[in-house]
């Protein structure tokens, strides 16, 4: 009875022991087990979405250029980082309740199926403690992810921040550079101020219309034929890149070294056969044959080479080619250093056939940014001169004769930049006049070569409304008196002051 | 070629970083709690 009563005891101690230590125990190692499972699990499926592990397939090919956006991989934290964890959510979603339900229904084919017997009783509760430890690790496995993916989300989003605060503080510092070294970029063929040059790829030639620092790159860029990097901003060395026009209908190649010097621009007036291509010819000779310590190279190819077409008529003294009526590209040079930082100089020689008439004289919109002007009058032009000539040489000039008179292309140019909204109080202008060798060959006294008698001189031929309208306008105005054919030591009349008054320009 | 392999394992290590750092806060609750 006593034996009896002890066994008893025992049992009940044993059983309430098992209930209240052991089992928790049991179920606690279970769900520890499943959500190491998980953790595993979770791990693995990450490994293939990153394409770490061997023998996985590669990841998708996230970041690569979409339509319309630029021919370049995107930056991991601009996409592809978020596609990344996009993905791995997805296959999570999909691939742990799979896990779950398959789990469950192993425990459940093994323990939990048969006839309803006291036997099977054991199975049943065995089968009951490993489902709610399945459910109880599944519980703790989720609240682990979830606390995991907004970490890996919040971090993400962290170094998003860093990337943005470092894109907007690199643009800022090469904006506040080419400021403060007051470097502008224009179009020498649309004439329009450009923000930043597009670059080509080196490599297989695609067009990047903004490098900067952004969703392509921070630094550099990768191209889209994933052979070349490119760097996102001329203070990281895009300026040896060939640089391109970034508007569509335009796309011209820019001068090379875009962006790293302060431009010069400069506009030749004039009417047509006023001598204007010939003088810019023989003033971009000079600036070549310059000496000291001045360094002259052409800014693009596409100069030297339309220089070298101008130069043979020069040297022939033919007439150089009539200028067509197309907008015309300016001739890039760089030029420098004398004392400061080099300049990139753009002269532009139109028609002369396009300032007589506004809505072509419109389309020069370079005057809108030019900041010094050369003003060619012919002297042929000027009635009192003409008069002069015996008529013999007037026959033989009248070929070369200027078409309009000066006042008239110069009230076109006047009426024209300020509807621009120029000020032309703020610009300089150089009134040249040409064919003094013509002169000297027709016995007519040339003035001499300082402003103040050329003024003079053309106060005297009757042109005192020009010479007032020129000097009431412009807010700096010198006169010169050239003439475009090489003399026996190379140099030509006048051009070498004309130069040095064209190089002391600057805005 | 995986392009964004450094950035991908950087990813890698975040996860593994984070989970061993929730792991610790909860173990770290838990032990509190039984105090």
């Amino acid at each position: 009875m006593f034996v009896t009563i002890v066994l008893q005891l025992v049992l009940a101690v044993g059983t309430v022991a098992l209930v209240i230590v052991l089992l928790p125990a049991v179920v606690g190692l279970c769900a520890l087990y499943h959500a190491g499972r998980w953790g595993r699990l979770y791990f693995q499926i990450l490994a293939q979405v990153l394409g770490l592990t061997a023998g996985t397939a590669q990841p998708p090919p996230t970041g690569q250029h979409r339509h319309g956006g630029e021919p370049a991989y995107r930056h991991y934290l601009f996409g592809p980082g978020r596609s990344d964890l996009s993905v791995l959510l997805s296959r999570l979603r999909t691939e742990l309740p799979a896990d779950f339900q398959a789990t469950s229904a192993r425990i459940w084919a093994v323990w939990m199926i048969g006839p309803l017997r006291v036997e099977a009783a054991v199975a049943r509760l065995i089968g009951l403690i490993f489902t709610y430890s399945l459910v109880l690790g599944t519980l703790i496995a989720g609240l682990v992810l979830v606390l995991v993916t907004v970490v890996q989300i919040v971090l993400g989003t962290v170094l998003l921040g860093v990337a943005f605060a470092v894109v907007f503080l690199l643009r800022a510092v090469d904006a506040g550079l080419l400021r403060v070294r007051r470097i502008r970029i224009s179009c020498p063929r649309c004439y329009r101020a450009i923000g930043y040059p597009a670059y080509r790829c080196p490599t297989c030639a695609a067009l990047h219309r903004d490098v900067r620092p952004g969703p392509y790159g921070v630094l550099r860029r990768r191209c889209r034929c994933d052979q070349q990097w490119l760097p996102t901003l001329l203070l990281l060395g895009s300026h040896r890149l060939t640089a391109w026009c970034p508007y569509p209908d335009c796309g011209v190649q820019l001068a090379d070294r875009s962006g790293t010097a302060t431009e010069t621009m400069v506009a030749v007036l004039g009417a047509s056969n006023a001598g204007k291509t010939r003088l810019l010819t023989v003033l971009m000779l000079a600036l070549l044959n310059r000496t000291g310590e001045t360094s002259v190279q052409f800014a693009d190819e596409l100069t030297g080479r339309r220089l070298r077409q101008l130069e043979p008529a020069l040297g022939a003294g033919e007439a150089t080619r009539r200028t067509l009526m197309e907008l015309p590209r300016a001739y890039s040079f760089y030029v420098g250093p004398e004392r400061g930082t080099r300049r990139l100089v753009h002269l532009f020689d139109p028609a002369g056939e396009r300032f007589y008439d506004s809505e072509r004289l419109e389309e020069l919109q370079y005057l809108r940014t030019v900041n010094s002007y050369l003003f060619v009058i012919d002297p042929l032009s000027l009635g009192q001169i003409w008069a002069e000539l015996e008529p013999s040489l007037r026959e033989r000039y009248d070929p070369l004769r200027a078409e309009r008179a000066p006042e008239f292309v110069f009230q076109q140019v006047l009426q024209n930049i300020e509807a621009m909204g120029v000020n032309p109080e703020q610009a300089r202008l150089a009134v040249v006049i040409s064919k003094a060798d013509l002169l000297t060959h027709a016995g007519i006294p040339t003035p001499p070569p300082d402003s103040a008698s050329i003024e003079r001189w053309l106060d005297d031929l009757g042109m005192d409304n020009l010479v007032r309208s020129v000097r009431h306008s412009f807010g700096e105005v010198c006169f010169f008196v050239t003439a475009a054919v090489s003399s026996d030591d190379g140099a030509a009349t006048g051009v070498a002051d004309l130069l040095g008054w064209v190089l002391a320009g600057r805005r | 070629v995986n392009r964004y392999r450094s950035w991908r394992i950087a990813f890698f290590v975040i996860a593994l970083g984070s989970a061993v750092v929730v792991l610790g806060a909860l173990l770290l609750l838990l032990a509190m709690s039984f105090r």
